[in-house]
């Protein structure tokens, strides 16, 4: 019982401060939030708030976001130490051939992430909020799902994909043996994409690869 | 739009993303080949990722800084009589062979020849350090598993730097079918220097598998310019690795070789008098480790 009387009182008065996104949306973040967002931290560190009525402003982040990184951070608060911090691990264990697995994103946050994916360029603000704020689990559940969007396509599927106009990267290995003459790259301009790539072809192999 | 997204943003992706797609990425537009394929800082990240801090600061930075200025220790072998009285001075236990010694006039005369090399920097070692120069790395990178070392051959010295050294560390270092016959070796050639644990994929074939009476089996690496490893089986160590593994392929670290300088290494397997019964090997690697 007393246990369950200690937990009561940290949980029901957690130090919340109020926070305003970028179209003047107000929120209130908790502590969830405040240890996941590490920008977040370093501010209240730096500004030392004592009132904290007073939104801070967060000029970068659209309100839809916000909210987005604020229920995020709530369902992910308990998972705090199990997010490893792989900046320093030298694992000699693991296969150096392997790429990081990206596979091993949790249902909740395949579900979290959906709603992101079906409208376009919204993951990419999301990714951006999460920068932004540095939150670790956000911002590698989003780098994973652009991971697994980018697997296994060709560049041209890759621009498709992302809308990017191709422009030939000029010299060096990757150029392209069939590049686009400084003459054609003038009409280029005023072409789409598809019809740019049609006129174009796909960019060599990599070299070192058989 | 895209586009947009900061490089570290990039990098976090491509630590998901294997090397085909990685480069696959690279190549759809200016600004991702800028960022990845054509930035020292991307491919300097990768092999952190990869292959962790210590290997980073080894062989992006350390290898190149510093240098052996004992020149005699390079000093030429071209004939025998260079070295003979070299060669004789090497003391029997220094290799740890308890049956087959390299001679310097035989077949295996260049085995014999990196036996010196390789003694010549044995009793230098405590002064010694892993260097390389950046030019000796590009004229002699070489690739041995799935990449075309001709393709590269044009581009030996307009690749970034750390892009060769990442595929250098990338490379799967691997040498097939070792003869088991007594005095042929095989060759990595252009080891860069670094440490290096010697892997072995064996197998038994039955539980009597082994060596007559009390011979060894010695599994050999011989750096030239670095120190061996020698790791010698008995037949008690193949019954304890018959119980582990039955007939399983398995692979067994045969020592840990130091490499000071770009060099060829010989690796053997050798024994007494008659092959080991019952056993089969078919590939070595060497492992980069710190």
């Amino acid at each position: 019982m007393a246990t369950n009387v200690e937990e009561t009182y940290l949980y029901s008065s957690p130090t919340t401060f109020k926070v305003s996104s970028k179209d003047g949306e107000i929120f209130d973040i908790d502590d969830s939030f405040i240890n996941q967002s590490k920008t977040i931290k370093n501010m209240l560190n730096v500004l030392d708030i004592a009132d904290n009525h007073m939104p801070i402003p967060l000029q970068n982040i659209k309100g839809t976001m916000l909210n987005a990184a604020i229920v995020f951070c709530k369902y992910h608060k308990n998972d705090l130490l199990s997010i490893p911090d792989d900046e320093d691990e030298d694992d000699f264990e693991r296969d150096a051939y392997e790429p990081r697995r990206s596979d091993d994103i949790s249902e909740w946050d395949k579900e979290f992430i959906k709603q992101f994916t079906v409208e376009e360029g919204t993951l990419f603000d999301i990714i951006m909020a999460a920068n932004y704020l540095d939150i670790k689990a956000l911002l590698a559940v989003g780098c994973k799902t652009i991971a697994n969007m980018v697997r296994g396509k060709n560049s041209d599927q890759v621009r498709q994909m992302f809308n990017i106009s191709y422009d030939p990267p000029g010299e060096g290995l990757n150029t392209p043996r069939n590049s686009v003459t400084s003459k054609e790259s003038g009409d280029n301009q005023l072409l789409t994409t598809q019809e740019k790539e049609s006129r174009c072809k796909t960019p060599s192999p990599e070299l070192m690869y058989d | 739009m895209w586009l947009k997204l900061p490089d570290v943003i990039w990098y976090n992706v491509t630590c998901y993303l294997s090397t085909n797609d990685i480069i696959h990425l690279s190549q759809t537009c200016r600004f991702l080949f800028d960022c990845i394929s054509n930035s020292n800082r991307f491919w300097c990240h990768l092999i952190r990722v990869r292959f962790g801090r210590k290997v980073l600061q080894r062989y992006t930075i350390d290898l190149f800084q510093q240098s052996n200025d004992d020149y005699e220790l390079y000093r030429h072998i071209e004939q025998e009589t260079d070295i003979r009285y070299e060669y004789e001075a090497i003391p029997k236990d220094f290799f740890r062979f308890k049956g087959w010694w390299p001679k310097i006039n035989a077949a295996e005369y260049r085995f014999g020849f990196a036996l010196v090399r390789s003694y010549r920097f044995y009793l230098q070692r405590l002064q010694l350090k892993m260097a390389v120069t950046e030019d000796r790395f590009r004229l002699q990178v070489r690739y041995s598993h799935k990449f075309n070392n001709e393709k590269l051959n044009p581009y030996r010295n307009s690749v970034l730097l750390s892009k060769l050294l990442f595929y250098y560390l990338y490379d799967v270092k691997r040498l097939m079918s070792i003869d088991g016959s007594k005095a042929t070796h095989r060759i990595f050639s252009h080891v860069m220097p670094g440490k290096y644990t010697v892997v072995w994929r064996i197998q038994l074939d039955n539980p009597r598998a082994g060596l007559w009476h009390e011979q060894h089996v010695e599994f050999t690496s011989l750096p030239e310019y670095g120190e061996l490893a020698v790791s010698s089986w008995t037949n008690k160590i193949i019954k304890s690795k018959w119980e582990l593994n039955g007939t399983n392929w398995f692979h067994e670290t045969m020592g840990t070789i130091i490499v000071y300088d770009i060099s060829n290494v010989y690796v053997a397997l050798t024994y007494y008098h008659s092959r080991p019964f019952g056993m089969r090997w078919d590939y070595v690697d060497l492992k980069i480790t710190v």
